[in-house]
């Protein structure tokens, strides 16, 4: 399948996901304060999972770790391509990273916002252009390229900050509460367009909050941390169909769902 | 509704126009002597006499406020953005550049005649070491506080120390270099001014010798044209300010 953009090369909409392992990490910023404690995880190619945890849990530290931000303790992370990337895909970046504000430049308008990634990584202004307006595009935001983020909402600037990960084409986009400041509308707008990119392109997706809801509604898999330090004490898989419109939130099924997982979280409370 | 700019002008000029014609009916009601405390319209008319004098006195204090200001500019961002570069770096470096914040000029300036000669160098070098530390100052705090989630997203895609600093801490930095600007560029005359009564040259010497001379309707219309020149300046750098700024950040929006 290929778009009708001339550039369509670059335009593949199908990338396979990277694999991501923790074996037995554990991150101490000084030897009593310990972040995270042995933490097991495995995120499978094209997986979209969520890590789902009481605020100041240590669900940054653990996403800034498998970013490469930081480094653990103890205990190794892996993030691995199943196919190797192709020599002229080697310049991509292949990890992406939404903060839990937009954080964007703010002397920047949304397409030189978007193509910065691509600039950092030694792409010519010719091709950051095209693929810019391409993610821009993609969250739905073509009319508003050539505005500064003060003249944008918060929902638009979080959906910039999107395109801003996925102009890369990363082959693991990871989340770091995106939405918790965005008011409810605007957030579940928002899940639905995060779902249908995910769905349409491919990557592995690592996708932290403490909403419950917001959980169940974006993945197929939840992982349940503890206080801190974190550890992982639940692994659920939601049973939910692929298509997820507005109109599942209201049904009995997804109630269920959410019920689970806020059993496990209750039971974590009271332990 | 954004008041014009005539609107906006108007208070400051009246204000002026009553305080100076109250002091002039001051002067005369109460018979001050004029070597004392000359009335506004002599100090008018020393500028129509002594015009084309004045007005080689003021190029002369531009040229050196200018001149160390843009010293001062080249320097201090430059020496913010090395001490910006290493914890170390700045802990060792940083108090003394305090120096130039404390040192009394005026106390210096005769060695700054031995040491650069008379006339402009002595100027410029006064100018400079008055106006370079807010700049100094306020480009660190600026560079220090560039938001971390931006330095992790430059990380992640590997960019470089150079990219890092042109692409996102010095634009971040951007509000409060103009800041530092800002408060150099009225110093820069206060500077040269001080150089000049040293040194010699410019306003400061026609102040000089106009002092000795008891002549102070000259005095006070060299003293007008230095502050002339440091609101011309300030002026030019807000103009600066709000073309790089305006549409990007808070300090240079309309406040209405």
């Amino acid at each position: 399948m290929q778009t009708a953009d001339p550039t369509g090369a670059l335009l593949t909409p199908k990338r396979a996901g990277t694999r991501v392992e923790l074996t037995g990490v554990r991150r101490a910023f000084e030897p009593d304060v310990v972040a995270i404690e042995r933490v097991d995880l495995v995120a499978e190619p094209g997986e979209f999972l969520a890590v789902l945890g009481p605020s100041g849990s240590g669900k940054s530290t653990l996403l800034r770790l498998i970013a490469g931000l930081d480094r653990p303790t103890l205990g190794t992370i892996q993030v691995s391509d199943p196919q190797r990337a192709a020599r002229d895909e080697a310049r991509r970046a292949e990890i992406a990273f939404v903060f839990q504000d937009a954080h964007l430049l703010p002397w920047r308008n949304v397409v030189r916002n978007v193509s910065l990634p691509l600039e950092l990584t030694g792409w010519s202004r010719g091709e950051t252009q095209a693929m810019a307006r391409e993610a821009i595009a993609r969250v739905g935001l073509s009319d508003a390229q050539r505005r500064y983020p003060n003249q944008l909402s918060g929902g638009m600037r979080m959906r910039v900050s999107l395109a801003r990960a996925l102009v890369t084409r990363p082959r693991l986009l990871l989340l770091d509460e995106p939405f918790a400041a965005l008011d409810e509308i605007t957030r579940q707008r928002l899940e639905e367009q995060l779902r249908e990119l995910w769905d349409s392109l491919g990557m592995t997706v690592i996708f932290v909050t403490h909403s419950i809801s917001e959980a169940a509604f974006l993945a197929e898999r939840v992982l349940v941390l503890s206080r801190r330090p974190a550890q992982i004490v639940a692994d659920r898989k939601i049973d939910l169909p692929r298509q997820r419109s507005a109109e599942l939130r209201t049904t009995p099924t997804f109630a269920q769902q959410t019920r689970a997982l806020f059993e496990v979280m209750r039971q974590q409370e009271e332990a | 509704m954004r008041p014009r700019p005539l609107r906006r002008a108007l208070p400051p000029i009246i204000v002026f126009i009553v305080a100076v014609l109250l002091l002039e009916l001051l002067v005369r009601a109460l018979h001050v002597r004029p070597g004392f405390l000359p009335p506004p319209s002599a100090v008018a008319q020393s500028f129509v006499r002594e015009g084309a004098h004045l007005w080689v006195a003021l190029s002369e204090t531009a040229q050196g406020a200018l001149t160390g200001f843009a010293l001062s500019c080249a320097v201090g961002i430059i020496l913010a953005v090395l001490l910006s570069s290493a914890s170390w770096v700045q802990r060792a470096f940083y108090p003394y550049t305090i120096f130039f914040q404390t040192v009394p000029v005026i106390a210096i300036a005769p060695l700054l005649v031995i040491w650069c000669g008379y006339g402009l160098p002595t100027v410029i070098a006064s100018a400079f070491i008055v106006s370079v530390f807010p700049i100094i100052a306020n480009t660190l705090s600026g560079l220090l506080s560039t938001d971390p989630a931006l330095r992790d997203l430059f990380r992640l895609y590997g960019a470089g120390r150079f990219s890092t600093m042109m692409k996102l801490r010095l634009p971040y930095a951007l509000p409060n270099i103009m800041t530092g600007l800002r408060i150099s560029a009225g110093l820069a005359v206060i500077g040269a001014v001080v150089g000049e009564f040293i040194g010699g040259g410019g306003l400061g010497t026609v102040v000089s010798v106009a002092g000795r001379n008891q002549r102070t309707d000259t005095a006070f219309a060299a003293v007008l044209l230095a502050s002339m020149l440091g609101l011309a300046m300030v002026a030019v750098v807000n103009l600066l300010s709000h073309l790089t700024l305006a549409h990007w950040h808070a300090s240079e929006r309309d406040q209405d």
